[in-house]
């Protein structure tokens, strides 16, 4: 079985390189995109099995990336979960209806986003057991 | 030299002192632009057409009498100075007047020109001095809010990333560490904690603050609320050796309130009860309802070092902090308390605390019980008017064999419920809480304000919706019915508040009936 493919959206890089390390450790293959332009073009290029997406982002925000997403045929079943520095309050009601499948405050407990990751992908058929 | 004119109104039923003031503006060479009116409502209808830059007020009209007076004619407007006329043996009356908004009073026997022309100019510049001053300070308020905002938020960028290696270095994801490194690591994540609890706490009094907090009040389960709470802050207990143990009424304890709030209340009150708690101590977390019913009240009782007497009235204050507390447990912020407070004073509830120096401290609050009346309430009413179609939407998740352990159980339980919320989310519908909970399984009632053959589709969706979840499709068994809500049509007419107690009767008999219709099914 390939491993699952994960898209990170987050404008940090530092915060990037974290979730790398610890996605890679649980076996995940990891992309990135800096921004909202570059996370439809490597959404397209790659066709990850799932994408962690940040809200603030230069270039077109989460809930842009999100609309984009759900607008492309080829892309708009792959689940998204939304991992922000920003509020729970409005912005996760509002990203739920925009289509992603969880939310995350950051700092999020690890354990908890590694167990989302499986739960999503796991519903979404890219893991079989 | 051109001067606009100073447009003054003057309110005034003596026809002689009216006609005496406007004597006394026409004579000099500052010009007024002068309007009359004889009695509060026509003055209402004049500045409502055109805002004068300045009234001159009776206090005794026809139609109104003393403060109030000049208290509605403030409220209309807010921005423009008003002069009180009144008769020498009325001061007090005038003073009165001067404290609820009025810029100055004068004495109708005592009108000559230079005096009112002063007294109309000074009140003038005091006002727009009071506004100017007003508006730099909401400015400053508006600026300290966004200041505070902002700043949470920049600080929790650089945060996560020290929690986020942090945690990869204690998980051995680059190597392993030593006993020493571990240990280190472990002071700057409880640090990094310790950060993040006070940042959400700044955002949270900004919020409050700013007057933006917003509470989404529904009917919610306590208990569910308390297990919860108690769930998340079992380990923590555990782990400092605090016996942390919770327990509610046998019957489901439903309030009105905004669960991510109370949990978020209960949560604060039960970290604190561990902070301060020594080892070997207990916690105790109760739930029930006040004698009269009227409300729930949650004590959360600890065997911690306790607050002094003369602190206890003090600790919901803001920025608050006990002075002899030993830096084991280092102080926070002081305002988690003083949020607690204000959330569920919102909520319609109260807190409070009592304890003992050295025994330990209990922390009560309270929460109005639910009414289904308040809750159907925003569905039953449309634009005032009860809506012709409200049907019952029914279901039966029942678990499958495999489904043995309690604790799957309550997740399916929990998903399904996430769900539901998911599907009536874009609608106004409503899930009622849950309230079946029979040894065969749980119903779930939503109330919908549709037609049959909307609820048809309403049903279908959620059961689509279900086959998509594998956490609940492969553990449970789920049946779907709606029916129309009797006796709507025919009811005889009558006021909306009567038909909402009228359709909740009806709410509460169908659930009644489904509910023993299962029992009796599976005894």
């Amino acid at each position: 079985m390939s491993k699952a493919k994960i898209l990170i959206i987050d404008d940090d890089n530092d915060i990037r390189r974290a979730l790398h390390i610890r996605l890679r450790s649980h076996g995940y293959e990891t992309v990135f995109a800096g921004d909202g332009l570059a996370a439809m073009k490597t959404a397209l290029k790659e066709t990850p099995d799932l994408i962690l997406l940040d809200l603030g982002l230069p270039a077109g925000d989460g809930f842009v990336v999100m609309e984009r997403l759900q607008k492309n045929t080829k892309l708009s079943c792959i689940p998204v979960i939304v991992l922000t520095a920003r509020e729970c309050k409005g912005n996760q009601e509002k990203a739920i209806a925009a289509g992603c499948c969880a939310f995350f405050q950051k700092p999020a407990d690890n354990g908890e986003l590694m167990e989302a990751i499986e739960k999503a992908l796991r519903e979404s058929g890219a893991l079989l057991q | 030299m051109d001067r606009k004119p100073t447009r003054t109104l003057i309110v005034e039923d003596n026809p002689g002192d009216a006609f005496l003031v406007q004597e006394r503006l026409s004579e000099g060479s500052a010009p007024f632009e002068i309007e009359a009116a004889e009695d509060l409502a026509t003055a209402m209808k004049a500045v409502t057409k055109k805002a004068p830059d300045v009234v001159l007020l009776d206090l005794n009209l026809p139609d109104s009498h003393g403060t109030e007076t000049i208290r509605k004619m403030v409220r209309k407007l807010p921005n423009v100075p008003v002069l009180v006329l009144t008769g020498q043996d009325d001061e007090d009356l005038a003073i009165r007047a001067v404290q609820e908004g009025a810029q100055d009073y004068l004495f109708k026997s005592e009108l000559d020109r230079g005096h009112l022309v002063r007294a109309i100019n000074y009140a003038i510049e005091r006002q727009t001095l009071l506004l100017a001053l007003q508006k730099s300070r909401d400015e400053q308020l508006h600026f300290k809010d966004q200041l505070l905002s902002h700043v949470s938020h920049e600080l929790r960028s650089p945060l996560t990333c020290i929690h986020q290696f942090v945690t990869i270095l204690l998980d051995g994801l680059s190597g392993p560490l030593t006993a020493e490194q571990r240990e280190c690591l472990e002071t700057i994540l409880k640090s990094s904690n310790q950060l993040r609890t006070m940042i959400n706490d700044l955002l949270e009094t900004a919020t409050i603050e700013a007057g933006k907090l917003k509470l989404e009040l529904r009917c919610v389960p306590l208990d569910d609320l308390v297990n919860q709470a108690g769930e998340m802050l079992q380990a923590t207990a555990a782990a400092k050796g605090i016996n942390l143990q919770w327990s509610t009424a046998n019957e489901p304890l439903l309030v009105y309130a905004d669960p991510h709030r109370v949990l978020q209340v209960l949560l604060n009150l039960l970290e604190n009860a561990v902070k301060f708690t020594p080892e070997g101590g207990t916690i105790n977390i109760t739930a029930q309802k006040t004698s009269d019913g009227a409300s729930a009240i949650v004590e959360v009782e600890d065997t911690g070092c306790g607050i002094s007497e003369a602190a206890q009235p003090l600790v919901f204050e803001k920025l608050f902090q006990e002075e002899n507390v030993s830096d084991k447990a280092r102080k926070g912020l002081g305002l988690g308390l003083s949020i607690c407070k204000d959330l569920v004073l919102r909520q319609g509830g109260n807190i409070w605390v009592k304890s003992q120096m050295g025994r330990g401290s209990t922390f009560s609050f309270t929460l109005p019980t639910y009414s289904i009346a308040k809750l159907l309430y925003p569905i039953l009413v449309e634009n005032g008017q009860v809506r012709e179609n409200i049907c019952l939407v029914i279901m039966k998740l029942a678990p499958t064999p495999v489904t043995a352990a309690l604790e799957a159980w309550g997740r399916t339980r929990r998903e399904f419920l996430d769900l539901l919320q998911r599907c009536v989310l874009p609608d106004k519908d409503v899930i009622l809480p849950p309230m079946g909970r029979t040894e065969m399984g749980e119903i779930f009632f939503m109330v919908a304000a549709t037609d049959v053959s909307g609820a048809e589709v309403l049903a279908k969706r959620i059961r689509d919706q279900v086959a998509r979840r594998v956490e609940i499709s492969s553990n449970s068994v789920l049946s779907v019915s709606c029916e129309p809500l009797p006796g709507l049509l025919q009811s005889k007419p009558s006021s909306v508040e009567e038909r909402v107690e009228e359709i909740t009767r009806a709410v509460v008999h169908a659930t009644t009936k489904a509910l023993s219709q299962q029992r009796r099914t599976y005894e």
